[in-house]
C-alpha cells in the first residue's frame, strides 16, 4: 500500500491551523494554573486548618483523576447546574484544574527542599510571614520549580489533545477532520504525532539542560 | 543588669523532653558558654531564647520582655536577639554585601545607603571585606561563618546567641571564627554560646553552664568548672572532653 | 435549577461500572507489567556500551514522551490497518500504554542504575560475579529501591491514561460512563461516581505503593 506523501502536502495548512489553538489553549491553562497553584500550594503548606483542609482535598482531586473525566464532568455535567460552557473552555477549566492541582505539588515539593536553616534566619533576623516568603524562600523555591513546571507545560501541551474528545478545535481534532474526508489514518496521525513531537522535543531538551545547570548551583 | 532571665522552662519533642525544668539569669556584658553531651538540650534552650522553638512552661524574659506567643513580643525579642547557626544559613541566592543588608532595610527600616555603610564596616570587622559581592558557595566555610555573624550583628541587637558556630567547620578555619567571637566579647555583647570549644571557653567565658538530660547539672567560672567540678557527671564528661 | 440529583442510577448500573473498572484495574495491571519489562529493556539500552543501543533507547524515549497518548492509540488503532496490521481494541489500547509508561519508565529506571555507587559493581566484580549476574542480584534490586518513587507515579499516571482507551471502545470505567450518560443524560453522577472509581483505585495504588517502599527499605 502506498505511503500517500500527496495528501500529507494537501492538508499540511489545516492541520497547522489546529496548532494555533493547541498552543493557545496550554498557554491559558499553565498561567491559570501557575497562579492558582501557588495559592493551593502554600495554602498546602500552611498551619491553618481552614486553609490545608480543602486545598489537601482540591489538589488530590485534581491530580488523581484523569484529564478526560474532568473535561466530561465539566463539559456534560455542569449544565445540570446551568453552567453550560463551550467546547474549549470547558477543556480549559478542566486542565487549569490539572495544572493548579500539579503546580500546588510542585510548590509545596521545592519549599520543602529548602533546608530548616533558611526559614530559622530569616525569622531570627526578625523577618515576618511575607518578607520570608517574599525575599528568601520563594526566590529559592522558584529556582527549584522550574525543571518540574518546564515538563508541567510539556505534559498540557500533549493533553490538550485530549479536548478533541469533546470537540474542541485543535490539532488532534484537525487531524480527526481531515481524517473524515481523506480516510488516510496512518499518514495523518504520523503528522499530527510529528508535529507534536517537533513542538514538545525542544522544550524537553531545554528542559534537561535547566535540570542539569541548576544541579551546579545550589 | 539582667538581660535573660529564665525561670523553670520545659519543652518537649512529642515523647522526648529535651528541657526539664531550666531557669538561668544572664547580665548585661556576659558571656556564658554551655557545654554537654548531645541531646543535653543545649541547642534547644538557645533556640528557644528567640522563640525558634515554643516552650511548653514556664518564663522566658529578654531585657525586660516577656517572651510570649504574641507576635509583637516575638518581634521585639527577635530584635534585640542575633543567632548564628552551625550551618551558617547564608541566603545562597542572594550575595554577601545583600545578606547582611535584606533584614536591616526590611526589618530595621534602614535606607540602602545606610545600611551598606554599616554592612561594609561589618564586613571589614570580621576581616572579609574584599568578599561584598561575593556570593556565599564562592566563599570558604570560615568566610561565610563570618559573612553570618556581621549579618547577625547587622541589625545590633543586644543579645548574640551562637549554636555551635564551629562545629561544621574544618579545624584550620575555626581560629578565624572564634577570634571575631573573642573581639565580640571583649568589646561587652552579651553571648550565649553552644560550643564544644573549650579552649574559648576558658579564655572567654565569664560563666561556664554544664547541661545534661534537659537541666542544668553545674556552673561556675571557667576556672571553677573545669578545673574543680563539683558534680560527678561533669567531671565524666569533661575527662572524656579534654583528653 | 430543575436538576433533581438521582444517585439511584448508579446502583442500577453498578454491574455495569464494576464491569468497567475490573477492565481498567486489568488492563492498568498488564501494563504496569509489561511496563516494567519494557522499562529495564531501555535502561539498559541506553547504560550499555553500544552506542547503537543509546541510540535506539534515546530515540524510544524521547518519540513517546514527546507525542501525545491519544494519538499513539490513534496510530496502532486506526492507523496500522492501513498497513495491514489490525488489532483489537484490547491489543491496541495495552500496546499503547505498554509503550508509552514503558519510555517513562526507561528514564526512571535509568537514572536509578546511575545512581547506584560505582562501589558496588567493582566489588561484585572482585568478587568474581558475571556481568548479568551483576545486574541481576546486585543493581536490579538496589534500582528498584531508589526508583520505587517514581515509579510509583508512572503508575498512578497509567492509571489515568487508562480512561484514553475509552475512544477505541474498550468497556473500561470511562466508556462505562460516557456511554450511560449517552442514554440517560445523568451527567453530574455519572462522571461524579467514575471520578470517585478512580480516586478509590489511585489511592489502593498508592498505599500499596508505600507499603512496597517501607518493606524493601527494611531489607537494606
Amino acid at each position: 500500500m502506498m505511503f500517500d506523501f500527496d495528501v500529507i502536502a494537501k492538508n499540511l495548512p489545516y492541520l497547522l491551523s489546529g496548532v494555533k489553538f493547541t498552543l493557545a489553549l496550554a498557554c491559558l491553562v499553565i498561567v491559570i494554573g501557575t497562579f492558582l497553584g501557588i495559592v493551593l500550594g502554600l495554602s498546602k503548606l500552611s498551619k491553618n486548618r481552614i486553609l490545608r483542609y480543602p486545598a489537601n482535598f482540591i489538589v488530590e482531586l485534581t491530580r488523581d483523576t484523569p484529564i478526560i473525566m474532568q473535561m466530561f464532568f465539566i463539559f456534560f455535567g455542569l449544565p445540570a447546574l446551568g453552567i453550560r460552557l463551550k467546547t474549549f473552555p470547558s477543556a480549559a477549566l478542566a486542565m487549569s484544574f490539572f495544572a493548579a492541582g500539579n503546580t500546588a505539588e510542585i510548590v509545596r515539593g521545592a519549599i520543602s527542599s529548602l533546608p530548616a536553616g533558611q526559614f530559622d534566619a530569616a525569622k531570627s533576623l526578625g523577618m515576618n510571614y511575607f518578607q520570608m516568603m517574599i525575599y528568601v524562600i520563594i526566590p529559592q523555591a522558584l529556582r527549584r520549580m522550574m525543571p518540574p513546571m518546564m515538563g508541567l507545560f510539556t505534559t498540557l501541551i500533549k493533553d490538550t489533545s485530549l479536548a478533541a474528545i469533546i470537540g474542541a478545535f485543535e490539532l488532534t481534532r484537525a487531524g480527526q477532520e481531515v481524517i473524515e474526508r481523506t480516510f488516510r489514518s496512518l499518514e495523518i496521525y504520523l503528522v499530527v504525532a510529528a508535529i507534536y513531537f517537533i513542538i514538545c522535543y525542544p522544550l524537553s531538551y531545554y528542559t534537561r539542560k535547566v535540570e542539569k545547570a541548576r544541579v551546579t548551583g545550589y | 543588669m539582667v538581660m535573660i532571665e529564665v525561670k523553670d522552662i520545659h519543652k518537649s519533642f512529642g515523647k522526648v523532653k529535651a528541657l526539664n525544668g531550666v531557669s538561668c539569669t544572664i547580665q548585661k556584658g556576659e558571656v556564658v558558654v554551655i557545654i554537654g553531651p548531645s541531646g543535653s538540650g543545649k541547642s534547644t534552650f538557645l533556640r528557644c531564647l528567640n522563640h525558634l522553638e515554643k516552650i511548653d512552661h514556664g518564663t522566658i524574659i529578654i531585657d525586660r520582655i516577656p517572651l510570649t506567643d504574641s507576635k509583637t513580643h516575638i518581634h521585639k525579642v527577635r530584635e534585640e536577639i542575633g543567632m548564628v547557626f552551625q550551618q551558617f544559613n547564608l541566603f545562597p541566592h542572594l550575595s554577601v554585601l545583600r545578606n547582611i543588608t535584606l533584614a536591616q532595610i526590611k526589618v530595621r527600616k534602614r535606607s540602602s545607603e545606610e545600611a551598606e555603610q554599616i554592612a561594609r564596616n561589618l564586613l571589614d570587622k570580621v576581616g572579609i571585606p574584599e568578599k561584598a559581592d561575593n556570593y556565599p558557595f564562592q566563599l570558604s566555610g570560615g568566610q561565610q561563618q563570618r559573612v553570618a555573624i556581621a549579618r547577625a550583628l547587622a541589625m545590633q541587637p543586644k543579645i548574640m546567641l551562637f549554636d555551635e558556630p564551629t562545629s561544621a567547620l574544618d579545624p584550620e578555619m575555626i581560629g578565624e571564627v572564634l577570634d571575631v567571637m573573642k573581639n565580640l566579647a571583649r568589646e561587652g555583647m552579651t553571648m550565649v554560646v553552644v560550643s564544644h570549644e573549650m579552649g574559648f571557653a576558658k579564655e572567654v567565658a565569664d560563666r561556664v553552664i554544664f547541661m545534661d538530660e534537659g537541666k542544668i547539672v553545674e556552673e561556675g567560672t571557667p576556672d571553677q568548672l573545669f578545673n574543680n567540678p563539683r558534680e560527678e557527671r561533669t567531671r565524666v564528661f569533661l575527662s572524656k572532653v579534654l583528653k | 435549577m430543575g436538576y433533581q440529583l438521582d444517585p439511584y442510577i448508579i446502583v442500577k448500573h453498578l454491574p455495569l461500572f464494576l464491569k468497567g473498572v475490573f477492565l481498567t484495574v486489568e488492563i492498568s495491571f498488564f501494563a504496569i507489567l509489561l511496563g516494567l519489562a519494557i522499562g529495564i529493556l531501555g535502561a539498559v539500552a541506553r547504560t550499555s556500551r553500544f552506542k547503537i543501543l543509546h541510540i535506539i533507547g534515546a530515540s524510544y524515549v524521547e518519540v513517546f514522551r514527546n507525542t501525545p497518548l491519544l494519538i499513539q492509540i490513534f496510530i496502532i488503532f486506526f492507523g496500522l490497518p492501513g498497513l495491514g496490521i489490525k488489532l483489537s481494541p484490547y491489543i491496541s489500547g495495552l500496546t499503547a500504554l505498554v509503550l508509552y509508561v514503558g519510555a517513562y519508565n526507561t528514564e526512571v529506571i535509568r537514572a536509578g542504575l546511575e545512581a547506584i555507587p560505582k562501589g558496588q559493581v567493582e566489588a561484585a566484580k572482585s568478587l568474581g560475579l558475571t556481568g548479568v549476574q551483576t545486574f541481576r542480584y546486585v543493581m536490579l534490586p538496589q534500582t528498584f529501591r531508589i526508583s520505587l518513587p517514581a515509579l510509583g507515579n508512572n503508575w498512578v499516571a497509567l492509571v489515568k491514561n487508562s480512561s484514553l482507551v475509552s475512544v477505541i471502545g474498550m468497556v473500561e470505567l470511562t466508556w462505562v460512563a460516557y456511554d450511560l450518560n449517552a442514554l440517560t443524560f445523568r451527567s453530574f453522577e455519572l462522571f461524579g461516581a467514575a471520578t470517585l472509581f478512580y480516586l478509590l483505585l489511585i489511592f489502593i495504588l498508592t498505599n500499596i505503593q508505600s507499603f512496597v517502599e517501607k518493606r524493601f527499605a527494611y531489607r537494606t
